[in-house]
């Protein structure tokens, strides 16, 4: 049967070198921490909160007015053209003339009156009480 | 409402007192990070120093520890997405071995010489198994305290310590480091 195969380092032995891992990790260590450990410096009273907000850019001011002037441009524009056509008015509409789209040679369409139906069914009850009479 | 001058010299004794409590603790978590003392000391400093911008500021902090740790944690991780722009092409691997031109005493010159064998071999390591071994041994906490800080369980702490105890001591062997 054959052996499993073993790790170079057992657990009892990793353990062991885990463990003479000790005075090597302690003393990296505590060599790299900072010693003596500094003092934090503190900004001077009220330096960070009472000191003036950062001004903005004074392109960003620009820009601004800029927006501002444009938008003042337009609307003056606007009203001045619409009081300029303010008194336009459309000529009135020439009732002798030929209205567009109609045919002056072909008669105008008869408008028939709302009691035309009623006449229509009279007329065709007499013609054919008529008939019924020849 | 702002204080005013006779409850600065307080503030400042007790923001101090906090400094000194958490300042190692700051330290030590971002020095797992980056295995560095230079980049850990300025990144706890910075913490801290928002700390002060926040009281002064008014801004209530219920858990002081806990907001410290995660600032810390993040200015960690902005360090690393920066370190590229601050080191330029050269890699930090690179620029931890430029030393002094003085000649270093044999003994000092073996130390320095396993110390950053070591400290290459950490690097191999996994975070979680960087920050257990840094809490261990450079705050020389035990295990409640790093469970406490760590917010696990006292068996998970003895368990992953020993992990990366045994995990280093591999590496160290395979290197011929011990």
């Amino acid at each position: 049967m054959n052996p499993l195969p073993q790790s170079p380092l057992g657990p009892r032995s990793q353990e062991r070198r885990g463990s003479d891992l000790d005075p090597l990790l302690r003393a990296y260590f505590q060599a790299e921490m900072p010693a003596p450990w500094p003092e934090l410096v503190l900004p001077a009273k009220g330096e960070t909160a009472n000191a003036p907000a950062p001004r903005r850019p004074q392109t960003s001011y620009r820009s601004r007015f800029a927006l501002a002037a444009s938008l003042l441009l337009l609307l003056s524009g606007y009203w001045l053209l619409s009081g300029m056509f303010s008194s336009y008015a459309p000529a009135p509409a020439d009732q002798t003339a030929p209205m567009i789209g109609t045919n002056p040679r072909t008669p105008k369409l008869r408008k028939t009156a709302p009691s035309a139906r009623p006449v229509k069914e009279k007329e065709s009850r007499r013609m054919m009480s008529g008939a019924m009479l020849l | 409402m702002r204080p005013g001058p006779e409850a600065t010299a307080p503030r400042h004794a007790e923001f101090d007192a906090i400094y000194q409590r958490h300042s190692r603790e700051v330290w030590a978590l971002v020095y797992a990070r980056w295995l560095s003392a230079d980049v850990a000391m300025d990144i706890t400093q910075e913490a801290f120093l928002r700390l002060w911008k926040q009281w002064d500021g008014g801004e209530p902090i219920l858990n002081v520890r806990a907001w410290l740790l995660r600032v810390a944690r993040n200015l960690a991780e902005d360090h690393g997405k920066s370190s590229f722009r601050r080191n330029g092409t050269h890699p930090p691997q690179i620029m931890n071995g430029v030393r002094a031109e003085a000649a270093l005493p044999l003994e000092r010159l073996e130390r320095e010489e396993t110390f950053a064998r070591l400290r290459k071999e950490l690097n191999q390591l996994s975070a979680p198994d960087r920050e257990i071994l840094t809490l261990r041994y450079a705050l020389d906490y035990n295990a409640n305290q790093i469970a406490e800080l760590l917010a696990i369980t006292v068996t998970a702490v003895h368990m992953r310590l020993s992990r990366a105890r045994q995990r280093l001591a591999e590496r160290l062997t395979a290197e011929g480091v011990v």
